[in-house]
Order: structure tokens, then C-alpha cells, then sequence
């Protein structure tokens, strides 16, 4: 069930991300032409991506590892 | 906690460091000359600032007890607290947070009544007060438990005294600086405690590598057990402690407590500058900070679970230790006398860093939303800002006297998770919807959070009612982490339903800069004209003191703002026009923001490198008139 706490996590947490992403796109509150704004955008979504691959490097690897 | 000796030096140092945080704090009571000092630090802090402090306050005074207990009977995975609050980012950075701060918010109940109306700003107060004060309460409380093996045997003090000692020496502090004080001592405390986790780590490395750092990184994993490694907990097992059960609680409960409508995170954006330094703070924070914060806070019951299930346990060290005591256990064996005082001194500061920003949090409520609307209206800031001070008094006791309440329940991770699940999902779904749908009707809101009230308490009477909701989780916790998804979505609904059957009681206008649709227009109100982002450069300019009547200045009556005259070089330089906002900080960087003004630009017609303010405007942000300033463009 380990793994399982992994896709949940990564893709309900992923889900709520990615939908208020394009809320606040489509609202008009996320400007991507307005280089500040991307600047953190892009920073927290790489964030994300190494959360994931934190967490499933400690879910499905190096838990095996001696 | 038996087989565990303190030498005096470490209790003399813990002293010594507790008193010098008293008196740090209580400085910084010159910085504050109104209630926007008070509370909002008068809005000039710099993102690093914040996004350092921010960690003290999150390493809440529960953390290292907490996290290091959960290290050490679940392992790894007790990290995951720490790492997931990320899902709301971006509706968070880019809409709440300009929400709050360009329609100038002074409290969430005060959201509540401009977005929908008075009973449900009242019921967000009620709601908001029991979360605040409730909050306080279990600090004063972890308080007592973490600070009586350390120095209770030095003063011969129990839990409940030495919760009262420090509570005292909180309120002090922060009745004197307000919300500089707060964000200054937990600029100062995150920073200590982030070396401090650090510390034991790589203490606990090199014990385990007998002398070796680098040899003890694989003998400490060789000594975790199996299931210690894995970085989230299996998925629903056991109750207390399973990953479905975190990440409805923590992840979605709350985290979105914590950066929605957490009195006291907000009022610590608020102290910022401007909203982007607000998105970076946030940013830097969750990317750096927060990583580094979750090694810091758990990696003590790490240690002990490796040291302990690996055959490095050493002789005389309490066999088996209670997993509630392992931090300070590990940190004993691991640290020399002297070095242990200090890491147990930044354990204090964890402690002292988040009671602090609820006593100030508590004060800015029953300010802002009871006393100056309801109780003494149109009084005088001086009089609110006496009121606040008393008030941050009575807050601390009134959470002082809840730690006996706290002191019978058998866990404190459970006393903290039952509290926080039972009273953060109606409010989680008001604000949800009320800034993401217009639709949502005041009526709605009122019933959001009164029906999702009752239906927490209905699911404490008959926990069985979150059975087809546990994923699993077996109910012999009475699926306490649960609770939040059933909440969320029992508020949900009544709110979905309540809103089709009521009609909407404010107009478009009246939601300008309320709604996530609105964030621009709100946006323009606050700077009083179309944003300029065109990027220009910071100036350098020397302060000429000018005339003192402030009506040559003045432009705005909100807030005061001075309105001043530039060269056409400065202004061209910054990309700046007459009407932008520009703020004006002491060279020194370091100083964050703490000596600095906010303005707006007059007119072109100023002399070249000078910023002319009135003697009394100098004062009242604590400007020095013979330190340079820099001047940049905020919008």
C-alpha cells in the first residue's frame, strides 16, 4: 500500500495544483507574460517536480537499498 | 524522563538564552507607534525576512516533540507534514494573497463581512478566536512538557509553572514590539534552529560513523528498519498514523488553515513590502527552507530509531526510551555539555517563536473585528493601540489557563490534530468558495459554517459516521484523521445547496477586489491609478528634511501616505511616474525593511538625488536623516 500513498498524494495534491493553476490563468490573476509572475510560477512548479521525484525516490528505492 | 541528566551549564544556558530573547524582543518596542506598527509591522519587511521567520513559526513549539517522536516510531515518513503544502501555491500566492493585501484587510472576519455579511463575519470570529486562543493553549502547553526535564530540576518547577514563566516573558515581548518584535525574534530563532537540527544530525552521523561523518550516513541507514525508510506512510495503516489520515488532515485541513486563514501567517505577508515579496518569501520558504526545516525538526527520532533498532544504543540511555521524550533523549547522548544547552536553547525558540505569533494574531481579532467596530468606535489609534497591548495580555492568559485541559489528553499530536480537524473545514470551504465563486451567497456562507460546525460535532458523538469515508483506516482511533474529509465535504455541500436556494446580497461593485475575478481591479484601487510594471532600477538619494505641516504631503488619507517630488533622472531611472508607490529603505539591507517608508510620487519637479519628508514622517518610520536611502518603484 506504500506505493499507493505516493500517486494519491502526487496526484490529488497534483490535481488541486494544476486546477488552481488554471483558475488563476483563466481569471486573469496569473499573468505569464509578466515576468515576475512566471518567475515564481515556473519556480513552484519545478518545486513540485522535485518533491515528486523526492518522494518517490524514498517510496520506491532507496527504501531497498542496503 | 528517567537516565536523563542535564549538566547545569546546558539549564545556565538555556537561561541566559531565554532572557536575551526577552530583551531582543522587548527593543524593538520603539518601532512601534500605531496599530499598523502593531500589527502589521507597517508593511515594509523584505521577502527574506519573512520567509526565515516563517520557519519558526511553522517549527511550531509542537515540532521537535512531535515530529521527533513520529521519527522515531514511524521513521522517514514522519517528514511529511512538512512537505505537502504546496497543492494550494498557486491559489494562494496569486489570488488570496493580493485579495488580502491590496484591499487592504486588517483580520480574515473582516474578509467575512465585506465579502458576505455581519453574522457570518461574527460566526468567522467565534470560530477564529477558539482556533487562535485554542492554539496558544497547546504551545503554552508543549511549552511545560519540553522546558520541565530541562530546567524544571534547576528552578523546581513543574509543567503547568514553567508554562506560565514563559507565556509571561511572550506576552511581555510582544506587548512592547508588537509584530516587529515577533518577526525580529523569529527571524532570529528560525535561523537557530535550523543550525541547531542541523547540528544533531551531523553529531548523530558522526556517533554513528564513530568518528566519521561520511561513514555514518550509510551505518544510519543500515540501522533504520525496513519500514523507517520509505518517505510517506503506508497508506492506511495504523489509525494514528497513516498517510490517508495526514493528508486530509495536514496536506488539505491543515495547510490550508495555516496560509488561509491563519490570523497570524497572514498578518506576517501583510507585513511585507509588496505582494511579489510575499510570493518570493512563500516561494524560497516551501523550495529551501521547509526542506531544510523537516531535517532539522525530525531527524532527532530518525537518529534514535536508527541508534536504537541498529545496536547503537548506549548503555545508560533510557531503554526504550519514550518516543515523546527521544529529542531531548538524543540530543543528551549526541551533544557535549555547553553544546546541548544551545541546541536545547533553539528547541526554546521553537517554542517561544509560534506562542508569539497567535498572541499577536489574538490581539489583531478581537481589535480589529470586536473592539473597534462594535465596542469604542472612532476613537483615536493611540487608544486601539493601548487596547492591542492589553489585549495580547489576556490573550496569553486565557491560553495559559487551557494547558491544564491539554494536560489530560494522553498525546499531544492527537490533541493538536483533534482540535485543528474539528474546526478548520467549515471555514476552509467558506473562503474557497467565497473568493473563488461570486456567486456564493451570504446566507450560504452563514450556513457553510454553522452546518459544517454541527457536523463536526456530529461526527465526534457518532464517529462511525466517517466509516464510508476512511479509505480503509482501521476505527479503532475513531477515525480522529479522518474527520477533516468529512467536513470538508459536509461543508461543501451545504454550501453548494445553501447558494442555489438563497439569493446573492452583494452587488458586483460590491465585491470588487473580494473575488478572484476582481484581484486587478482591487489591485488598481490600491495604487490609486493603472499599475506600472515597467522594470526600472533602485535609486540612491539622501534625505532633506522639509516643512512639517503633513498637508503639503499628504495625498491619500488611508494610511497617510506622503506624496513627494523627484527629479526627472530619478524617475527615469525607475521607470517611475507621478502617482506610482515607491518605498524608501535605509542602504542598509540587512536592516529588511525595519527602518523604511512607504510614498507615492507627486510630481517631476523634486531636486536630483533628495527625498524632501517632514521631520515627524522621518520619526515615525525611523528613518535616519543622515543615512542615505534607496528609493525604488513598488507599483
Amino acid at each position: 500500500m506504500r506505493e499507493l500513498s505516493w500517486f494519491y498524494l502526487y496526484g490529488g495534491g497534483g490535481l488541486i495544483y494544476v486546477l488552481g493553476s488554471v483558475v488563476c490563468i483563466r481569471s486573469g490573476v496569473l499573468d505569464l507574460k509578466e515576468p515576475s509572475e512566471r518567475a515564481i510560477f515556473v519556480a513552484t512548479t519545478i518545486c513540485l517536480i522535485l518533491f515528486a521525484t523526492g518522494h518517490g525516490l524514498f517510496q520506491f528505492v532507496l527504501p531497498f537499498v542496503e | 524522563m528517567e537516565g536523563l541528566e542535564i549538566a547545569t551549564i546546558d539549564q545556565v544556558l538555556i537561561l541566559v538564552y531565554f532572557v536575551f530573547v526577552f530583551g531582543f524582543g522587548s527593543y524593538f518596542g520603539k518601532y512601534i507607534k500605531s496599530t499598523t506598527d502593531y500589527f502589521f509591522s507597517g508593511r515594509k519587511f523584505a521577502w527574506w525576512i519573512i520567509a526565515f521567520s516563517m520557519i519558526a513559526t511553522v517549527v511550531g513549539s509542537y515540532s521537535f516533540v512531535k515530529y521527533s517522536a513520529a521519527g522515531f516510531r514511524y521513521g522517514l515518513s514522519s517528514s511529511m507534514s512538512y512537505l505537502n503544502d504546496w497543492f494550494f501555491m498557486p491559489l494562494w500566492m496569486f489570488a488570496w494573497l493580493p485579495i488580502i493585501y491590496f484591499t487592504r484587510m486588517r483580520s480574515v472576519p473582516e474578509y467575512f463581512e465585506r465579502r458576505f455579511d455581519t453574522p457570518t463575519r461574527i460566526m468567522a470570529i467565534l470560530f477564529l478566536t477558539v482556533y487562535l486562543v485554542g492554539y496558544i493553549g497547546i504551545n503554552f502547553y508543549t511549552l511545560g512538557v519540553a522546558l520541565k526535564p530541562l530546567l524544571g530540576p534547576l528552578l523546581g518547577l513543574g509543567v503547568m509553572e514553567l508554562a506560565a514563566i514563559v507565556a509571561i516573558a511572550t506576552a511581555i515581548y510582544v506587548t512592547s514590539g508588537g509584530q516587529t518584535a515577533v518577526i525580529m525574534t523569529d527571524l532570529l530563532q528560525g535561523v537557530l534552529l535550523l543550525i541547531a537540527g542541523l547540528t544533531i544530525f551531523l553529531l548523530g552521523l558522526n556517533y554513528l560513523g564513530d568518528g566519521s561523518i561520511i561513514d555514518g550516513l550509510p551505518a544510519f541507514w543500515r540501522g533504520l528498519p525496513e519500514g523507517h525508510r520509505y518517505g510517506l506512510a503506508d497508506f492506511n495503516q495504523p489509525s494514528n498514523f497513516s498517510f490517508i489520515g495526514i493528508f486530509w488532515q495536514d496536506a488539505i485541513a491543515s495547510s490550508f488553515a495555516a496560509y488561509f486563514f491563519n490570523q497570524g501567517i497572514l498578518m506576517r505577508f501583510l507585513a511585507l513590502r509588496s505582494v511579489n515579496e510575499g510570493r518570493k518569501a512563500l516561494t524560497i520558504a516551501f523550495m529551501c527552507l521547509f526542506p531544510i526545516a523537516v531535517l532539522a525538526v525530525g531527524n532527532a527520532g530518525w537518529l534514535g530509531a536508527s541508534m536504537f533498532h541498529g545496536g547503537a544504543w548506549p548503555d545508560g540511555a533510557p531503554n526504550p526510551p519514550d518516543p515523546n521524550d527521544i529529542f531531548v533523549i538524543v540530543t543528551n547522548i549526541l551533544a557535549s555539555p555547553g553544546v546541548f544547552g544551545l541546541i536545547m536553547a533553539a528547541l526554546l525558540a521553537a517554542l517561544m517563536s509560534t506562542a508569539d505569533t497567535l498572541i499577536n494574531a489574538t490581539a489583531a481579532v478581537v481589535i480589529n473585528d470586536i473592539w473597534r467596530p462594535y465596542i469604542a468606535r472612532d476613537r483615536s489609534d493611540k487608544y486601539y493601540l493601548r487596547c492591542a497591548q492589553v489585549t495580547s495580555i489576556v490573550a496569553a492568559l486565557i491560553g495559559l489557563s487551557l494547558v491544564p485541559i491539554f494536560m489530560r489528553e494522553n498525546s499531544i499530536y492527537v490533541a493538536h490534530g483533534k482540535f485543528v480537524a474539528t474546526v478548520t473545514p467549515p471555514m476552509a470551504v467558506c473562503i474557497v468558495l467565497g473568493f473563488l465563486w461570486p456567486r456564493f451567497t451570504a446566507r450560504a456562507a452563514f450556513a457553510t459554517l454553522f452546518g459544517g460546525a454541527l457536523a463536526m460535532l456530529l461526527v465526534i458523538v457518532y464517529p462511525d459516521v466517517v466509516k464510508p469515508l476512511a479509505h480503509g483506516v482501521d476505527p479503532s482511533g475513531d477515525f480522529k484523521y479522518m474527520r477533516a474529509l468529512w467536513g470538508v465535504l459536509a461543508s461543501g455541500i451545504i454550501g453548494l445547496v445553501a447558494t442555489f436556494l438563497t439569493r446573492p446580497s452583494r452587488t458586483d461593485e460590491e465585491l470588487v477586489g473580494l473575488t478572484i475575478k476582481t484581484v486587478r481591479d482591487s489591485e488598481r484601487q490600491f495604487k490609486g491609478g493603472e499599475p506600472n510594471r515597467a522594470r526600472g532600477a533602485k535609486i540612491q538619494a539622501t534625505i532633506e528634511i522639509g516643512g512639517e505641516d503633513r498637508a503639503e504631503y499628504v495625498e491619500t488619507v488611508e494610511g497617510d501616505v506622503i506624496a513627494i517630488s523627484l527629479h526627472p533622472d530619478d524617475l527615469a531611472a525607475m521607470k517611475a511616474n507621478p502617482g506610482d508607490m515607491i518605498f524608501i529603505a535605509d542602504t542598509r539591507w540587512w536592516l529588511g525593511g525595519l527602518r523604511a517608508a512607504h510614498a507615492r510620487v507627486l510630481d517631476d519637479k523634486g531636486k536630483k538625488g533628495v527625498v524632501v519628508l517632514p521631520r515627524s514622517y522621518l520619526d515615525d518610520n525611523s528613518l535616519l536623516p543622515k543615512r542615505g536611502v534607496s528609493v525604488e518603484k513598488l507599483l
